[in-house]
């Protein structure tokens, strides 16, 4: 539009602002002179001075001038008072500003962007949600502030969809989205390829919906719901023990099955397949098959049970020595495969070295050997323990009593129902996750493997 | 003592001009002038022309006060920012109109922020605004104390000690006459306040920046009292609303003294919406940019700067203000804002 | 003067007892909350009474409700209910819990006692959308009714407490649904028949909770006041079979409490106090404000209206922590008391040793009574620490107190948030008479922040460099991400974008002027009368009386079917032009309805009455119809125009480009 057109369409709008007031004003449907109208005119006014005079940007004040006739003649039939009406004005001046600049400063992606951000918020708040208008206000205000930024505008779209979209779990499904935005928008990588950021991406989503039970019960607790739980002695009494029988039964499979594992992946003997499959076994085997097949072996009734309790006077079943014992069925594979895999990575050579210079074998595979090994054992020790302390389909077969963490879980959900175990299931989430946290840091204090990088850090 | 609590109190129940909402929206108490004033008052910086900036800003930071202390008939207020977001937030579905009354308030000053530049401290907060008057009253003095490097000043330390003084008796008043919840938390804002005071009359060099960073851990105290679900207010939630707090007035009163020995001193060292402010003025529109040509490190805009933030041209984003002083009185215009889309 | 001090308490207390014995949330209208036990029996004793003390207690849920009090079969009764999710029925004589219902939501109010059919019934709603009556003697159950449909989405429902007056139940109830396909935020006004629970009438009066409804009977005509939590209050005739509402006052804040009423003085006049803090005196017949009262911080709870020495004195307690006295004409200060704490609790008036007294909980931890009078403090109770900690006050409504009167004697009745119900005899020794308060807390928190100052802030900040920036600005993010944690009831998530057709029972003004001519009208309506069965869809019909049939739409998702007949069904219907036409619609409907076929009352609307908003009224053609089909609402042609304005500055953002795209 050329220059010559300005000054006659900055008059036309004047002339037509205060034309209609006039006419509102004589068929009663305005009052000319209360105070919102004179400020409309007045601004009006003001901005087609400066629009007369060349000043200032001349889409913006032409448009401005618009929106303000607009509401000057429409404005009563949308909201009846003046203050919404005003905030409404202003809330569509900002957006004709916000739209000016990103169409003509950005290239045509962003406008694109702002434009279908705009029509998807007016489908969401006025025409689907109930009273919403004045939030559809604030959040266009929302969408003008970050449309200069892909980012922006993303986290924008993760808050409002999870708030709209998400309910009833909107904060779950906005954490997750923020977080899945973060790890997208700063990956790094050597090839920096589009494809690995998609499948980042996509396996992220996969992975939160899969998480999404957790983070539901996880963060659908009061800190106030919770508190009460660790002063009641039961819940206090399950949680030492299942650290406490988790503790023993790794430490007992530490101490026997690394020599096993060291065995195994040093020498070569008849039926090696076949201990290898055994080893795995607990693994296949379902849990409560695990529980039926220990208390038949070492239930009191049962022979060697009876002469269990004949010599040393200590039952398997209802113990926590009948815990320890589930505990180290199940957990046994993971650190014995794990501990199996990482010596087979220390090359003999080492070992053959240290004797050469003069150490024994024990000082060979104490001193040489297990160290080299020791992040990938103590990575199957955290497995082990995470598996004994979450058994759960043997011990209720076993040993429901003394009860650990998970017993008491399933125990809360008979007499309680689902919405009161969630607080000891959220505590033990907790729990879960802080624990799995520490020892994740602590592995990185052992030694790196030879040839390892610490890629996965 | 006695009288003047009953006079405090008085005060405090008749500060507002208004008995109600101006007009509520929808049947309900939520009005949009406290949304419109910040937005017209934030918007105004970027558009008003350079001749007339300080006298614009300072009608600004009268037009604050007089709007949210006394027209506002209730504001919510700083310490609550983010407890009302999440607050807000959780509404939606519930009671629109009420989620939009508590994601109002933070929600336009962050817009705002990101679009028209971090004006909010230096051009509308209400307590920058009062500080910043009363600490004009002595600002020769504070000109003063920073050209000579801030040496141990009597004068200084005894307005501090009278300040702790004052503190420690009207703690004792109030201790002895009301029980105090965990809300009343701006008593402790205020005696951190003082003490800070304190140690910055020995080593205000070495000191002070490193006082700066508490405004993070005043940011993550209201954060995670937000979490907590506790209402913190503010030491202006006397003014906002129409209520005797008189843990509010305490911390105002005091802020106000303070502001006589360290210029925006609450600004400076305390104030978690400042922290806010900084991280989203890093995604702003508007910035500041000096032009190093142009720039004859003549210190002139360090003297203007009440928190500080230029040295010879190099602005600290962090502590900016945005009060654009620099900016006029720069001789060459080296400093410039800058608007990038 | 004692003696006409005992003939008038006496009087007023028949006054009350004439009627039903508690029928509001606080007693009778002017929210006394005390009881009469005449004549005299043994007096009662102190007595603790814990519930379910090991129920999950939720944060900003009251741990006990107000109690109700009457007198069942000569016993001394107490009803109360609370966050354990059970109305206990106590008998303070015997010291026993007769009975108690679990119901399957907490029952966050008091409830009421009316007299049924010769036998004392208490009303109760909770938060599991439905309201209970059962037998106050024996808890038998005589209805439940559930009020709001459940769907899996639905958010926690509020009930207040119900009003019972001249047999009708005014039930307010509040339900919302943050789906997207069935959002919803109503609240609703419901009318019970107390004998059987059948629905009256069910009026939408707006949106977000609502607070008990309190009444009383101006001219002749009984009206139902209810306050919103957003402030406004709103008057409704409720004397014909449909309610229509005289008046609505808005309120400067938020409001929890319902109005007391003072019926009696000239003009009637309602007391409401918001978390403005003022307590205002508005004229029950217009709704125009008589007075009002500041004070120094919010008022929570009810007011309350007692005589003394002959004049209406109204009590508030506001969290200032002081207790107001105002005179009912002018609102007058005659004293003004400071207790230990924030007053969150409506007082209770009594009649103790022959002079009128009143109770107060406080946040001290304290119940205190003040003589009426003179406002001078009598007696204090300490109650306990709270289960909960001091973080939602203001934004939950916590029991007060309630008392016994006999003779010259009173006892006190309170839940209190320590979790106990205590009944506390103000003669005569008690193990809770309070004791000094120590205020020395304040010290300590100063202490400790200096402490933590010196030591751990000070260090830290002259050793840690860079304590901001980056560090601070990626731990915000966390806590963005984290949230604050909310009580989710487990539920799927409504993934279906089709809007629900539109919600029934509005009711607005008559006679507001309408800015635009109405083009063409809706009318929205329920069938769901007990009268109302029908086979088939193609069994109710809309007609003018000219014979002229009128399109009726049904939605089909909300039919009720029962037996394999259809009991209610959500039905409306366009008329294309109303200006000036005064001719009724009928509904009809039954196995036969032909155009000369009128078989059962239908409902006819007349569409005349005024331009933009209609009030459609049963018709009673049959002696014993029962019209209590609800019918309501019009939509009207606003909501068609309205969401295209939302779109104009993006329009003219398009037009500004493309105009500057061709000018170039």
């Amino acid at each position: 539009m050329s220059a010559r057109w300005h000054r006659p369409l900055v008059a036309a709008v004047i002339a037509v602002h205060a034309g209609g007031i006039v006419a509102l004003g004589v068929m009663g449907l305005a009052q000319p002179f209360e105070l919102f109208n004179v400020i409309l005119m007045g601004s009006n006014l003001v901005i087609g001075a400066l629009l007369w005079r060349g000043k200032g940007d001349f889409d913006l004040g032409i448009g401005a001038m618009f929106l303000i006739v607009a509401h000057a003649l429409m404005g009563q039939r949308i909201v009846e008072d003046p203050l919404t009406g005003g905030a409404l004005l202003l809330v569509n001046i900002l957006v004709l500003y916000t739209g000016l600049k990103v169409f003509k400063c950005l290239p045509m992606r962003y406008g694109a962007v702002f434009a279908c951000g705009y029509f998807a918020l007016y489908v969401i708040f006025i025409l689907f949600l109930q009273n919403a208008s004045p939030l559809f206000l604030l959040f266009v205000a929302g969408l003008c502030a970050c449309a200069r930024r892909f980012r922006m505008t993303a986290y924008f779209w993760a808050l409002t969809l999870a708030f709209t979209f998400g309910q009833p779990y909107a904060w779950q499904t906005c954490a997750l989205m923020f977080l899945l935005l973060t790890a997208v928008f700063s990956a790094r990588g050597e090839l920096a390829a589009p494809l690995a950021l998609v499948f980042l991406a996509a396996g992220l989503a996969w992975l939160f919906l899969v998480l999404f039970p957790v983070a539901i019960v996880l963060f659908g607790e009061d800190a106030h719901n919770i508190w009460p739980l660790l002063a009641d002695p039961r819940v206090v009494s399950a949680l030492l023990t299942t650290a406490l029988t988790a503790t023993v039964s790794t430490a007992v499979l530490l101490v026997f099955g690394i020599p096993l594992a060291y065995a195994v992946s040093r020498l070569r003997f008849q039926g090696k397949p076949l201990v290898l499959a055994l080893i795995d076994l607990p693994i296949i085997i379902p849990q409560s098959v695990a529980g039926i097949v220990l208390l038949r072996a070492f239930g009191r009734q049962q022979p060697l049970g009876e002469l269990l309790s004949r010599c040393t006077g200590l039952h398997a079943d209802g113990t926590i020595l009948g815990i320890c014992l589930a505990q180290i069925f199940v957990a046994a594979p993971f650190l014995i495969k794990s501990a199996m895999i990482s010596f087979e990575n220390v090359s003999e050579d080492m070992e053959m070295s240290a004797c050469a210079l003069g150490a024994t074998p024990w000082g060979a595979f104490w001193r040489v050997a297990v160290p080299l090994a020791s992040r990938g054992i103590f990575s199957g020790a955290v497995l082990a323990w995470a598996r004994a302390a979450g058994e759960f389909g043997a011990l209720l077969l076993i040993a429901p009593t003394p009860e650990t963490a998970p017993v008491a879980v399933w125990n809360r959900f008979n007499s309680v129902g689902l919405i009161e175990t969630g607080p000891l299931v959220s505590l033990l989430l907790l729990f879960s996750l802080v624990m799995f946290f520490l020892l994740q840091f602590t592995s990185r204090l052992l030694p790196a493997q030879f040839g390892q990088t610490g890629r996965l850090a | 003592m006695n009288a003047f609590e009953n006079w405090l109190s008085g005060m405090a129940s008749h500060i507002k001009l208004v008995d109600q909402a101006l007009t509520g929206m929808e049947g309900s108490y939520v009005e949009l002038l406290t949304v419109l004033s910040l937005g017209l008052l934030a918007v105004l910086p970027v558009v008003i022309p350079a001749r007339h900036r300080q006298l614009s800003r300072w009608a600004c930071q009268v037009a604050g006060i007089l709007i949210f202390v006394f027209i506002v008939y209730t504001c919510l207020g700083v310490f609550g920012m983010i407890n009302n977001f999440f607050r807000g937030l959780g509404e939606i579905g519930h009671e629109n109109i009420i989620a939009l009354y508590f994601l109002s308030v933070p929600a336009t000053i962050l817009i705002t922020s990101m679009i028209f530049g971090p004006t909010f401290c230096g051009w509308v907060c209400p307590t920058g605004a009062v500080q910043e008057f009363v600490g004009s009253l002595a600002g020769k003095w504070h000109a003063a104390r920073r050209r000579a490097g801030y040496p141990f000043s009597w004068k200084y330390l005894g307005l501090s000690l009278g300040i702790a003084a004052v503190f420690f008796a009207w703690i004792g008043h109030l201790s002895a006459t009301r029980i105090f919840f965990v809300e009343d938390a701006t008593v402790y804002w205020t005696e951190i306040l003082v003490m800070i005071l304190l140690v910055l009359a020995w080593g205000m060099k070495p000191w002070d920046a490193r006082l700066r960073r508490l405004r993070v851990v005043s940011f993550w105290v209201i954060t995670l009292a937000a979490y907590a679900g506790m209402r913190v207010t503010s030491p202006v939630h006397f003014g906002f609303s129409k209520v005797y707090d008189p843990a509010s007035i305490l911390a105002t009163a005091i802020v106000v003294a303070a502001s006589l020995a360290i210029p925006r001193v609450w600004c400076r060292y305390l104030c978690p919406w400042r922290e806010a402010i900084a991280w989203v003025g890093k995604f702003s529109t508007c910035r500041l940019e000096t032009d190093p040509a142009k720039c004859s490190a003549c210190g002139g805009c360090d003297d203007v700067c009440s928190v500080e933030a230029v040295s010879q041209g190099v602005i600290d984003t962090r502590e900016c203000h945005f009060c654009l002083k620099c900016v006029d009185a720069c001789p060459h215009g080296a400093i410039q804002i800058k608007e990038k889309w | 003067m004692r003696a006409l001090l005992l003939l008038s308490a006496a009087f007023l207390s028949l006054h009350a007892a004439a009627s039903d014995a508690w029928p509001g949330q606080r007693g009778d209208e002017r929210c006394r909350a005390s009881e009469r036990i005449d004549p005299p029996g043994p007096p009662l004793t102190e007595w603790h009474f814990r519930g379910r003390g090991d129920r999950r207690y939720e944060q900003g849920v009251a741990v006990w409700a107000s109690p109700a009090l009457a007198i069942v079969e000569g016993k001394p009764m107490a009803f109360l209910g609370g966050c354990d999710q059970t109305l206990h029925a106590l008998d303070l004589a015997s010291q026993k819990q007769i009975w108690s219902k679990v119901c399957n939501g907490i029952i966050s109010d008091a409830p009421v006692i009316g007299e049924v059919k010769g036998r004392q019934v208490v009303y109760w709603g909770s938060s599991d959308r439905t309201v209970y009556a059962h037998d106050a003697g024996t808890g038998e159950r005589v209805w439940t009714r559930e009020l709001i449909p459940p769907t899996s989405t639905l958010g926690e429902p509020w009930m207040p407490s119900p009003l019972l007056m001249d047999h009708v139940l005014y039930v307010a109830c509040f339900a919302f649904d943050k789906a997207l396909a069935r959002n919803e935020q109503n609240a609703r006004l419901c009318a019970l028949d107390p004998e059987t629970g059948d629905l009256k009438w069910k009026i939408t009066v707006g949106q977000g909770p609502l607070n008990a409804p309190a009444g009383c009977r101006i001219d002749g005509r009984n009206h139902v006041f209810v306050a919103a939590r957003k402030g406004l209050l709103r008057a409704f005739d409720v004397s014909g079979p449909v309610p229509v509402e005289r008046w609505s006052f808005q309120m400067p804040h938020e409001v929890m409490a319902s109005p007391a009423v003072d019926a009696r003085s000239e003009p009637p006049a309602l007391f409401l106090g918001s978390k403005f803090g003022d307590l205002m005196a508005i004229d029950a017949r217009a709704g125009k404000r008589l007075w009002h009262r500041m004070t120094g911080n919010w008022i929570d709870n009810n007011a309350c209206v007692g005589s003394v020495e002959g004049r209406s004195v109204v009590y508030v307690g506001s969290h200032d922590y002081c207790v107001y006295a105002l005179d009912s004409a002018n609102g007058g200060v005659l004293w003004k008391r400071p207790l230990g704490g924030e007053v969150y609790s409506a007082p209770c008036f009594f009649q103790f040793e022959n002079r009128p007294a009143v109770a107060f909980a406080s946040m001290d931890n304290r119940l205190t009574v003040l003589d009426a009078a003179t406002g001078s403090v009598t007696a204090a109770f300490f109650t306990g620490e709270p289960v909960w900690d001091k973080v939602s006050k203001g934004e939950t409504l916590w029991g007060s107190p309630a008392a016994f009167e006999e003779g010259a004697r009173a006892t006190l009745v309170h839940g209190s948030s320590s979790g106990s119900v205590y009944s506390l005899p103000l003669s005569g020794p008690n193990s809770l008479r309070a004791q000094v308060r120590t205020t020395g807390g304040l010290w300590v928190g100063i202490g400790v922040c200096f402490l933590v100052f010196v030591c751990i802030l000070l260090p830290a900040a002259w050793f840690w460099p860079g304590m901001g920036g980056r560090f601070s600005a990626r731990l915000l993010f966390c806590l963005v991400l984290s949230g604050v944690p909310a009580v989710v009831r487990a539920g799927e998530s409504a993934f279906s974008l089709t809007p629900a057709p539109p919600e029934v029972f509005e009711t607005y003004r008559e006679g507001a002027p309408a800015p635009l001519p109405p083009k063409g009208v809706t009318v929205l309506g329920r069938l769901d009368s007990p009268s109302f069965s029908i086979g088939d869809i193609s069994q109710v019909a809309a007609r003018l009386p000219s014979g002229k049939t009128v399109p009726l739409m049904v939605d089909e998702r909300r039919i009720l079917r029962e037996f394999g007949k259809i009991v209610s069904l959500d039905f409306w219907f366009a008329l294309p032009d109303v200006s000036g036409a005064s001719e009724p619609v009928v509904l009809r409907w039954g196995t036969d309805i032909s155009a000369g076929n009128k078989l059962v009352p239908g409902i006819s609307c007349d569409v005349s009455q005024s331009a933009r908003y209609r009030i459609l009224s049963p018709i009673s053609s049959s002696p014993d119809a029962e019209a209590s089909a609800s019918v309501g609402v019009i939509a009207d042609t606003k909501a068609s125009f309205i969401p295209l304005w939302y779109l104009l500055p993006m329009v003219l953002v398009f037009a500004l480009l493309t105009l500057r795209k061709l000018g170039t």
